[in-house]
This record gives C-alpha cells, sequence and structure tokens, in this order.
C-alpha cells in the first residue's frame, strides 16, 4: 500500500492499521507457542535454531508491527491512548523485573529460578491488560 | 483547558459522530475533548476552527 495516498485518504489509512492488526496477531501466535516451548521444553541442535529463529522473528515482527500501528494510526487521541498502554506495560515489566532481580541478588536461594523468555511473554500480557483498562477509562474499543 | 465544542456542535444539530466524521477522527476522541479529558493537538485544533468558522481561542480556552 502506497503511504504517500494513505495519508491524504484516513479510511484507507484505517484499513492499513487493520490489516497490520491482523499480522501482528498472526506474529504474536508464531511467537507464543515457540517461546513458551522454549520455556517449558528448551531443545538443542538444529531443531531448536529453527524453532528459536522463528521464534525470534516472530518478536521482532511483532516489535516492528506495533511501531508501526502507532505510527500509521491516524486518531491522535487513539494513538496517545496506546502510546499510554505502552508505557505503563513496560514500567510495570520493567518494574517488576527489577524487584525480581534485587531479590535474587540479595537472597538468590528464595525465588526460583526463571528463564529470561518469560520478560516478552509477560510483557505482551500485561500489554494487553493496560490496554485494556487505559482503552475502558475511555471506552474505546480496544 | 475547557472548550466550547458541544455547544457549538449543538448549535449546528450535530451528533458526536456527525463531528467526528467530518474532523476524520474517531467519536472517543470528540467525546474526550468535549468532557476534557484529552486536549487536542495544534493541528487538530486549527482543522475545529477551521469547520466551525472561528478562531481557536474563541473555542478553547484555560
Amino acid at each position: 500500500m502506497n503511504f504517500a495516498t494513505c495519508e491524504r485518504i484516513p479510511a484507507a489509512r484505517q484499513q492499513e492499521v487493520r490489516n497490520l492488526r491482523k499480522w501482528l496477531a498472526v506474529a504474536t501466535a508464531v511467537f507464543l507457542p515457540l517461546n513458551s516451548l522454549g520455556v517449558v521444553r528448551p531443545m538443542h541442535g538444529a531443531t531448536g535454531i529453527i524453532l528459536a529463529a522463528l521464534a525470534g522473528v516472530g518478536f521482532v515482527s511483532m516489535i516492528a508491527l506495533g511501531f508501526t500501528i502507532l505510527l500509521r494510526t491516524s486518531d491522535e487521541f487513539r494513538r496517545t491512548m496506546l502510546i499510554r498502554s505502552v508505557l505503563w506495560a513496560t514500567g510495570i515489566t520493567l518494574g517488576l523485573v527489577a524487584i525480581y532481580g534485587y531479590v535474587d541478588l540479595l537472597h538468590p536461594e528464595a525465588l526460583p529460578r526463571i528463564p529470561l523468555l518469560v520478560i516478552p511473554v509477560s510483557f505482551i500480557f500485561v500489554l494487553t491488560a493496560a490496554k485494556l483498562l487505559v482503552f475502558r477509562q475511555h471506552r474505546i474499543d480496544a | 483547558m475547557t472548550n466550547r465544542l458541544r455547544d457549538l456542535r449543538g448549535e449546528l444539530g450535530w451528533s458526536q459522530a456527525d463531528l467526528a466524521a467530518k474532523l476524520e477522527i474517531s467519536r472517543q476522541s470528540v467525546n474526550a475533548i468535549e468532557t476534557g479529558k484529552y486536549d487536542p493537538s495544534l493541528p487538530l485544533a486549527f482543522r475545529i476552527a477551521k469547520l466551525f468558522r472561528k478562531k481557536i481561542e474563541d473555542i478553547f480556552s484555560e
């Protein structure tokens, strides 16, 4: 789709954002199961590398698509709410990771060891919750 | 910041959806601006002022 054309036609831009959201759902559907598989049952060799690469591509695609959706959302109020959701989710996830890290540093036996791969998954869930809360606060369909 | 958007819209008999369509924004945006939950950007404020054929300061005030 021609971005220059979309600049002048909000309806086309809305359709573009809808398509991007579909691709974001696909990327999430690829990333989440593969990532969870990597956490629950780590694999080695060629299969492990392929699955890790797929999960990596899925996650990078999610970030790129999310960023593009933010940029292409023509409604400034909706964009502001999206940014607010991302900020909340980032803050909460980083806060939890930091607290967990400090507790683990000071009392290594107090907490179970958790793979780092849990962090992006947590971020996705926290972002979903933050988005629902922020959008519901302003009665916007998430 | 306060605004007269609801009054101006009411004078013309437009619904929030009508105004949203004319400004090419969402109805939720119109509602958020009218209720003071969201202050529009300068470009959007100019579009609103142009639509109602008024100055920005006639619609928005501190």
